[in-house]
């Protein structure tokens, strides 16, 4: 047997790659890459707090009415202790409902796309869940399960479910049936077709559908806390507003907004660092477009 | 092998049945209640160790006759024998290669080849020694850990075909193997093709609707008339072997090549009419 020779060079060895060959590793490339990627959000949240701070002080509104970013920042720093007792109750609403949203969504939509039945019996129902206002049904969680942590776990994992359903669904479906009768002739049964081409093909849907879900289920924590609780971000923001404490208000939100921008950097860093082939293969993509 | 088949022919002992044996196949479908033959009585065989392509133009049902031999699917009727047997569970006694690629994108070059072994519970270790020992073969050796989006369209042919190899079944369906490649590359991996099938010993039908692809690889070719399919002819391709692919440009190669045209588009006014 003659090796085949049309292309002779030999494979690139890490860190050579075409990426390497483009630069992208060379440490100022890199940073210029990095400034490139913050630059512009860090500049244009920098501009706008500018702009507030200024126009507070120049029009002189009282605090309670809107505090200036200055005055908010103070707030986070001498309380920081009260906010962080909050935060981690919050914080621990919203994992333990995620964790749900996630087991639940993964376990439906294999159930959904494994029989057309169960699709047409359960998928609709889903859908439904996403039309009732959680707002109606957080009070009544209330009634029925308590005024402990667990309506607030359910109305976080109600709210973030959805998305983790519906991309799986689409990313299970994804699949060639070209590739699924290739593993026939291979001598694969369906259990073998689903674990090894079905799963890792839904992989990135799931991680879109993850990344939308934690999200949203901050805001499913706030609600449940809003409703009823004794403790927690959302609880402190409804207790500050009738005492006008408005700065603290807006340290809960920045603290909340740190959290969803976190938890989605977070997912998105696993899903780099699970995903690697769907990763290299977007950017040799966008070069080949560039 | 064919060395084995002329012995047992000199021998005077009883003939070997043909590896693959397609019996008066028929296949339609039913689509929104109007009536589709595709297949009609197609009938044909392949003996072990050759290389039979099936040419015609599109739509004349030859992937659904691939399809069928491959157990895929099921004729309406008419049988498909291995080896002299009827073969109703046939599915995975052959190994079948598709137009596209289909490498599972989040598996390197050889976690792809090795597929078929790893199916069938061969160990890890020892599929992929045998998968390193033919990669230079496959024109794919220090590529083995690269993603399959990291290689030329090419590459991932062979990558495709280095796996279909590697299912280790007698008979290799390739359905239009080359036939997304552009016209350079596929002209490569014809001439690559015709070095490597006679040191595989493999028994391979080719589905193409390349004239050249054809004459140049096979022993014998199948030509179908358009929808329903229906076996035509049978053309002998006498070119003596081994065969390189400056072949193409001989006069015999153009004199096969004229009349095979002759008969593929006198089908196709036929169809017209």
């Amino acid at each position: 047997m003659k090796p085949f020779v049309e292309k002779a060079s030999p494979a690139p060895r890490p860190g050579q790659g075409p990426s390497a060959r483009r630069g992208y590793r060379q440490p100022l490339a890199l940073a210029a890459g990095l400034a490139w990627q913050w630059l512009p959000p860090v500049a244009i949240i920098a501009l706008a707090l500018g702009l507030w701070e200024a126009l507070v002080r120049l029009a002189g509104t009282p605090r309670w009415l809107l505090p200036p970013p200055s005055a908010i920042f103070q707030e986070l720093v001498a309380r920081h202790a009260m906010l962080w007792q909050h935060t981690l109750v919050t914080l621990t609403e919203v994992a333990a409902g995620f964790a749900v949203a996630l087991a639940v969504g993964i376990g439906l939509a294999i159930a959904i796309s494994s029989a057309k039945v169960l699709e047409r019996a359960v998928y609709p129902l889903v859908v439904a869940s996403q039309t009732v206002p959680i707002i109606a049904i957080a009070p009544l969680l209330l009634i029925w399960v308590g005024y402990d942590l667990r309506p607030k776990v359910i109305v976080v994992a109600l709210i973030s479910f959805f998305p983790i359903v519906v991309n799986m669904v689409d990313g299970l479906r994804s699949v060639d049936p070209d590739m699924v009768n290739l593993l026939r002739t291979l001598g694969a049964g369906r259990w073998q077709v689903f674990r090894k081409v079905q799963i890792p093909a839904s992989l990135p849907f799931l991680f879109s559908g993850i990344k939308v879900g934690v999200a949203v289920s901050v805001i499913g924590a706030v609600i449940g806390e809003w409703v009823g609780a004794s403790e927690g971000l959302g609880w402190l923001m409804v207790q500050s507003v009738p005492r006008f404490q408005t700065a603290l208000v807006f340290a809960a939100i920045v603290i909340l907004s740190v959290m969803g921008i976190a938890l989605f950097a977070l997912a998105a860093a696993l899903e780099r660092a699970l995903l690697p082939w769907y990763y290299t293969a977007k950017r040799e993509q966008a070069l080949e477009s560039t | 092998m064919r060395s084995a088949d002329s012995t047992a022919r000199d021998s005077g002992a009883a003939p070997r049945p043909p590896k693959l044996q397609v019996e008066r196949l028929s296949k339609s479908y039913t689509m929104g209640g109007v009536h589709l033959p595709v297949l009609d009585a197609v009938s044909m065989a392949v003996a072990a160790g050759e290389f039979v392509s099936v040419i015609g133009p599109s739509g004349c049902g030859k992937s659904t006759l691939l399809n069928i031999v491959a157990g895929l699917e099921e004729p309406t009727q008419g049988t498909v024998l291995l080896d002299g047997a009827p073969a109703n569970d046939r599915l995975g006694a052959s190994a079948y290669m598709h137009q596209k690629d289909l490498l599972l994108p989040w598996r390197s070059v050889l976690d792809n080849a090795v597929l078929g072994l790893e199916l069938r519970g061969v160990s890890r270790r020892e599929a992929h020694r045998r998968a390193q020992a033919l990669l230079p073969t496959f024109g794919l050796a220090g590529f083995e850990h690269q993603y399959p989006h990291a290689l030329s369209g090419g590459m991932r042919q062979r990558a495709a075909f280095l796996r279909t190899v590697l299912a280790e079944r007698p008979l290799l369906l390739l359905d239009e193997p080359f036939g997304a490649l552009d016209a350079l590359t596929r002209a490569g991996m014809q001439a690559w093709l015709l070095g490597l099938w006679q040191s595989l010993s493999k028994t391979i039908v080719l589905v193409t609707h390349d004239v050249d692809e054809a004459l140049l690889l096979s022993d014998r070719v199948y030509v179908m008339t358009p929808r329903p399919g229906q076996v035509r002819t049978m053309l002998e391709v006498t070119l003596p072997r081994p065969r390189a692919y400056t072949l193409t440009t001989s006069h015999a190669f153009a004199q096969l090549r004229a009349g095979l045209l002759a008969m593929l588009w006198r089908e196709g006014h036929e169809a017209l009419r």
